[in-house]
């Protein structure tokens, strides 16, 4: 799962509601309203953190 | 020993109020403002008006909790409610339960949606509901308590902690309280709970996710024509979550502009039809990218015009409030319904 860190807390607060733990990949907020230069550097990091999170 | 928040019975050492309410701040209770004491007296005494009703209750999202009626009253005698309004609050609980009524999603929303709570039938007058002048406003212990005992319920049965699970961005004052009555004695159509199907004896609550009251003031118009033409013009609105979310919205019609639709002609099916026609956001009001943002959730426009409504049924209309040429205005979240429950007595 894909989560801002502003949202992070709401996340796991809903996640502890449903007894699951889920794998979580944390990029900056916010993504609305961005330009393409600004995501390409949210895109980035989704990208990283779920290359890392399938090759482990 | 179990967490506090999950016990039936919490023994508190004697406390005076002003105790009671650092205690109950500290515990995430709190709306920000005072507390009555759920004494055990007290919530039994809630909980007698109730005996009637005995379906269980789903489980409450987003914390996926089932209540007690215990735990249910215990929050309607720290919003400040009589015994005997107790019924009606555990309605609105029972509505905004309704699956389509998407709890989870209007409780951790960034948009700044509360409970409307409108109270419909013979039970207005016995619980004095304000349904006339400043009907939306302060002033009447009911209004001021049901809408307050259903907010503290979604607080600390749902779980709805501001700033946690609930990420409104900027809020709504109505997040408060926002319960009023129909005015159904100045309504010169059918009250909107026998519109929805129940009988006109029946005392109902209808709830509904919505934004706080936009008013919609027409001192100038002399005819019903006229007033759609202001209120239609106040509803297009590119800012309201409607023209994103599609949903449910309420017009309120004040009682002198209600007369004034009835003697030209106007029933709430035609004014229901009119207003879908004529409120529609011309595509210059809103900017390039976000007409983009409507057209990829499946909001295609008609020409260069942007519909606030998916059809004339989404208008949801009633009457409320006293004397002047004042109406108003409620969108809701969009992804959500608008459930009437029967008062069980």
């Amino acid at each position: 799962m894909i989560a801002t860190e502003t949202f992070k807390p709401l996340v796991l607060a809903q996640a502890k509601a449903r007894k699951v733990e889920p794998r979580l990949i944390v990029v900056k907020h916010p993504i609305g309203g961005l330009n393409a230069d600004e995501l390409r550097e949210r895109i980035e990091a989704a990208t990283k953190g779920l290359t890392e999170a399938t090759t482990k | 020993m179990k967490d506090i928040a999950d016990q039936e019975v919490i023994d508190l050492e004697d406390m005076d109020i002003e105790a009671f309410n650092a205690f109950a701040t500290d515990q995430g209770w709190s709306d920000g403002m005072p507390l009555y004491v759920p004494t055990e007296d007290k919530v039994a005494r809630f909980v007698e008006t109730v005996r009637g009703d005995n379906r269980p209750y789903p489980p409450v999202p987003p914390r996926q909790v089932i209540p007690t009626v215990q735990a249910l009253a215990a929050n309607a005698v720290m919003a400040g409610c009589k015994p005997e309004y107790f019924p009606v609050v555990t309605a609105a609980l029972r509505g905004v339960l309704d699956p389509d009524y998407n709890l989870h999603g209007t409780l951790a929303t960034t948009h700044s949606c509360a409970p409307m709570v409108m109270v419909s039938g013979p039970i207005r007058h016995e619980l004095k509901i304000n349904c006339g002048s400043n009907c939306f406003g302060q002033g009447w212990q009911a209004n001021a308590t049901i809408g307050r005992a259903l907010g503290l319920m979604l607080l600390n049965v749902a779980g709805a902690k501001p700033g946690e699970m609930d990420r409104s961005t900027q809020g709504n004052p109505a997040k408060f309280t926002f319960c009023f009555g129909e005015n159904e004695e100045e309504n010169p159509w059918t009250p909107y709970h026998v519109q929805r199907g129940f009988a006109a004896t029946d005392s109902v609550v209808t709830v509904m996710s919505g934004e706080g009251p936009h008013n919609l003031n027409d001192h100038g118009s002399t005819t019903g024509d006229g007033l759609l033409t202001t209120f239609a013009g106040g509803m297009a609105t590119p800012g309201a979550n409607t023209i994103y979310g599609k949903g449910p919205m309420f017009v309120i019609i004040g009682p002198e502009h209600a007369a004034t639709l009835k003697r030209d002609g106007f029933t709430i099916e035609s004014i229901r039809q009119e207003l879908y026609r004529r409120s529609r956001v011309h595509a210059s009001r809103i900017s390039v990218e976000n007409q983009d943002t409507y057209i990829s959730t499946g909001h295609k426009p008609d020409g260069d015009w942007f519909t606030i409504a998916r059809s004339p049924d989404d208008i949801h209309i009633t009457v409320a409030g006293g004397p002047g040429k004042h109406s108003a205005f409620i969108p809701s979240f969009g992804g959500t319904t608008v459930a009437s429950t029967r008062i069980a007595r």
